[in-house]
């Protein structure tokens, strides 16, 4: 437990700069983004009150401005999309950078006197932990930037939103940020057991290289049958036999199974088939 | 004592092990000679279950490797095994986090004899200074056992002299050394074992006093013997 | 120390868990504040008549915050505030059949909850569903009937599929009724097609054989070709089927016959289509000894159900049925009996003094149940004796939040139901 801590505070330190950078430029872009366009609506919006133009009229014609002009924009989803994509990319570089250059550090990682799943876990757990992190303070950020929106925009031309009227609005957060805990929990499982699979596929790519590719997309493809069958199953021969509850209890197996089966050939593999 | 028994291990179709056996003791220096691309890497990742072997067995005193094994037993790379962005006391203060067999008294006195900066990162040290660096990380920890592949291979004279040196001191007294070379003479005189090797099997393995006193032959000689024959 | 070497961990793992906790608490709070708690006011009479009542429909909010509701006496319940596991129950409000998979869960599994598929009584539940086994290449669907019986003594099920005889390119299929008498099902469908240019509705009655799966008897209720005139319409409808399973032998038919006219406005250049209703007649049909009885409707009522078409509601209950419709501010009940058919009673209720102008209509346990739908933030209730014409309860439903600062929300209530 002990080394699996300081294996995982090791990884997220590995990652900081990169993963600060990423906070940072969120809360620059959207910022930006929030000041430009707020601007840009007051400014024709005086030039409308000079045009002589009541303010019924401007709120009809150019419309008010809410948070939903910022999130449509290239503005706010671009830094989102840009912290995904880097997270996607780290999923496999989390493995492959101990490999590669000109420092073998795997070598050290598999010599640590620790259950080698333990990397496994690490590596997972700082995934999870920066993907959760983004996440909590994008929530922060919408919150601030909604401030700075009150101070820029003036009550008679703006339209306030609620946190969740915001996240409504913005078709991928409602992934991203369900109303039910549990739903957040199946959200995130599955996100997280995506990424557990991914592992394991990496994992099968290190122990046999370009056959290890196949054994990898075997292994998720199978993963992913695995976790669905119940679906599968229900639309298929049986016919609506299940109702939702067991759907839904039948999936929690299936993916515990999956993510256990991942677990314990992560293991197999790390122990015994992997090479530096 | 380690114990290589019978390992095979193919890359491919190409066998690059095929039945290499042999032992290595405590208090000795055993040297696994022959040229590159002969396996002698291969084995010390074998020992260290750094890589899966088709068959045969390693055993370190009699158990197969396990994860307290390596507070027991170390592998010093020919390349160093900390990531480039980090000073050397923070590469020793890894070591200290995750070993229990780290020894700090033993670091510092590494550190004073090669004469290295903990201040200095990894990344900006000459290649004779990275290489003492992961000398002492292998070194420092308070193990029975130590693996060193081509540790003079490519570093510059007075490095070497200054790693050789370790080999004579207290440093490395009384614990089992597996050395792999390419290029004997340099450490001829500090061999106790050679195991010689050549197409994934020993051809010999044997003593190198008993071999000096009894038949009058350096390693060099036994060396040439057999790669004639 | 630790905390020195470990901050970059500890700080993230503790932001976050603030944040989404946080945020958790937020968002309860936020939908447990979404939607007005509802309660029922009594303006007169005494509320006891509304226990074991539920009243459903939907709740809309200007800002598109909308939810299916259910209100009872103790309050009002929101779908969207209902926990995951609750929502994940397939149909809110829940109906007699989704009751029934408490039950009979093994026989429920994979069936449609469509309250008139099913027949419940002591010895047997009975479904049947109309399903579409395919689509034909003219784009109509092929329907087939899916069968499935429950002996409830010894708890077997006995299942099969049967196509539908007698039934070729059909529009839509809709199951009536289910009813099990001895060893024969008996199973009213309601098909729609297309015969000679005009859509017409046909009711059917097959009589099933439980043990073999084959349907022996086949009759057609009204002879479909009647309906198809050019110059009409004609419609057939149950006015008891839809939310009941009802283990009564009688069902309340009408049949609707009308005409589209081309009314020239006065302005001479714009032309309206308008549906007059011409005849409207009422029928008994007793599954049991397969006769069709009509109801005689007298005169003056007569007037009044053409001209108020979609106003009227019908519903067997016991040992009456009975036919209401809403005329002029009057709520107005006839009550035939089944003994003879003939008109046994007849009550009118004022909803003038309540301001009730659409609403829903339901008759439970000899009261008769009128719930307001005029998509307003509050809806009026009216209970009434069928047999005595005595008003019971007048009530309304509200916030129970100051009315004042909610006021951009409507209520739709379509439904008045058993608990």
């Amino acid at each position: 437990m002990k080394n699996f801590l300081k294996l995982t505070n090791f990884e997220l330190n590995r990652f900081s700069k990169i993963y600060i950078t990423l906070i940072g430029l969120t809360l620059v872009m959207q910022t930006i983004g929030m000041i430009l366009l707020s601007s840009s609506y007051m400014s024709d919006v005086e030039e409308q009150l000079a045009m002589g133009n009541s303010m019924e009229w401007i709120t009809i014609n150019l419309g008010t401005f809410s948070f939903s002009s910022l999130t449509r924009t290239f503005w706010f989803g671009g830094p989102i999309i840009i912290a995904i994509v880097t997270l996607l990319i780290y999923v496999f570089f989390i493995w492959y950078r101990d490999w590669f250059g000109k420092n073998t550090f795997i070598y050290r990682l598999l010599m640590i006197p620790t259950a080698r799943i333990n990397l496994f876990f690490a590596k997972a757990s700082t995934i999870f932990l920066m993907v959760l992190g983004l996440i909590s303070l994008q929530l922060v950020f919408i919150l601030l930037e909604n401030e700075l929106l009150k101070i820029l925009v003036s009550d008679a031309f703006r339209e306030d939103q609620s946190l969740k009227q915001i996240i409504f609005n913005f078709d991928y957060m409602g992934v991203l940020y369900p109303n039910s805990i549990i739903q957040f929990f199946i959200n995130y499982g599955i996100g997280f057991m995506a990424v557990f699979v991914t592992f394991t596929g990496i994992l099968f790519e290190r122990c046999y290289r370009l056959k290890g590719i196949l054994f990898g997309i075997l292994f998720a493809g199978v993963s992913l049958l695995i976790f669905i069958s119940p679906i599968l199953l229900q639309v298929t021969i049986l016919n609506e036999f299940f109702y939702p509850i067991e759907i839904f209890i039948l999936m929690a197996i299936t993916g515990l199974v999956v993510i256990s089966g991942s677990i314990w050939m992560s293991h197999y593999l790390l122990n015994k088939k992997i090479r530096v | 004592m380690i114990e290589v028994k019978d390992i095979t291990k193919k890359f491919g179709r190409k066998k690059v092990l095929n039945g290499v056996s042999f032992t290595a003791n405590k208090g000795e220096i055993t040297c696994l000679i022959g040229i590159n691309g002969v396996g002698k890497t291969t084995i010390l990742n074998a020992i260290m279950n750094l890589t899966p072997i088709n068959s045969g067995e390693v055993l370190i005193d009699g158990e197969k490797i396990h994860k307290e094994s390596y507070e027991k037993i170390t592998f010093i790379p020919d390349a160093i095994t900390m990531l480039p962005q980090m000073r050397i006391a923070d590469a020793m203060q890894f070591m200290a986090d995750f070993y229990q067999s780290w020894n700090q008294v033993r670091a510092d006195e590494l550190l004073s004899f090669f004469k290295l900066d903990p201040n200095d990162r990894i990344s900006s040290l000459s290649k004779g200074n990275t290489a003492k660096v992961n000398m002492l990380l292998g070194l420092a920890l308070d193990v029975d056992y130590l693996l060193m592949d081509e540790p003079f291979s490519g570093i510059d004279i007075f490095s070497r002299e200054q790693i050789a040196d370790v080999f004579t001191s207290h440093l490395v007294e009384d614990r089992g050394v597996v050395i792999t070379t390419h290029e004997i003479s340099d450490i001829e005189h500090l061999i106790d074992k050679a195991v010689i090797l050549n197409d994934g099997v020993v051809l010999r393995e044997f003593n190198a006093e008993d071999v000096r006193e009894n038949e009058g032959k350096s390693i060099i000689d036994v060396m040439r013997e057999v790669y004639q024959a | 120390m630790v905390l020195k070497r470990f901050w970059k961990l500890i700080a993230l793992a503790i932001t976050i868990v603030a944040i989404l906790v946080t945020y958790f608490i937020h968002t309860a709070i936020v939908v447990a504040s979404q939607f007005p708690d509802l309660e029922i006011k009594t303006i007169s009479g005494d509320k006891s008549v509304l226990e074991h009542i539920a009243i459903t429909g939907d709740y809309y909010q200007e800002e598109g915050n909308s939810s299916p509701l259910i209100v009872t006496l103790e309050g009002s319940t929101y779908y969207e505030e209902l926990s995951y596991f609750e929502k994940l129950e397939p149909y809110f409000p829940p109906n007699e059949a989704t009751k029934l998979k408490d039950n009979y869960r093994n026989f429920m599994r994979g069936k449609m909850y469509n309250p008139s598929s099913f027949f419940d009584n002591e010895e047997h539940l009975a479904y049947v569903g109309a399903e579409i086994s395919d689509w034909g290449t003219n784009y109509l669907p092929e329907y087939y009937l899916e069968v499935d019986v429950l002996n409830k003594e010894t708890n077997k099920s006995h299942s099969f599929q049967t196509d539908l005889p007698g039934v070729e390119e059909v529009n839509h299929v809709d199951v009536l009724k289910a009813q099990v008498v001895k060893e024969n099902l008996y199973v009213i469908v309601k098909l729609n097609y297309l015969l000679a240019d005009q859509y017409v509705d046909e009711i059917k009655v097959y009589t099933m054989d439980i043990s073999s799966g084959q349907i022996v008897g086949d009759q057609t209720l009204f002879d479909p070709s009647e309906q198809s005139n050019k110059d009409r319409w004609s419609h057939l409808s149950f006015l008891n089927h839809h939310s009941e399973i009802g283990s009564g032998d009688n069902l309340l038919l009408v049949k609707d016959i009308g005409r589209d006219l081309e009314v020239n406005q006065t302005d001479g250049f714009t032309d309206e289509i308008k549906s007059e209703l011409l005849e409207r007649a009422f029928y008994i049909y007793n599954i049991s000894t397969n006769q069709l009885q009509e109801l005689q409707i007298p005169e003056e009522h007569y007037e009044k159900l053409l001209l108020n078409e979609f106003n009227l509601s019908g519903f067997v209950f016991d040992t009456h049925v009975y036919i209401s419709y809403v005329d002029e501010g009057n709520l107005v009940v006839l009550s035939y009996s089944l003994e003879n058919y003939k008109l046994e009673s007849q009550q009118t209720y004022s909803l003038k003094e309540l301001d009730m102008e659409d609403s829903n209509i339901k008759i439970i346990d000899n009261k008769i149940y009128a719930v307001e739908n005029d998509m307003k933030n509050t809806a009026k209730i009216f209970v009434g004796d069928v047999t005595t014409g005595e008003v019971l309860y007048k009530g309304e439903i509200v916030s129970k939040q100051n009315s004042d600062d909610r006021n951009d929300y409507s209520l739709n209530f379509y439904s008045v139901k058993k608990n």
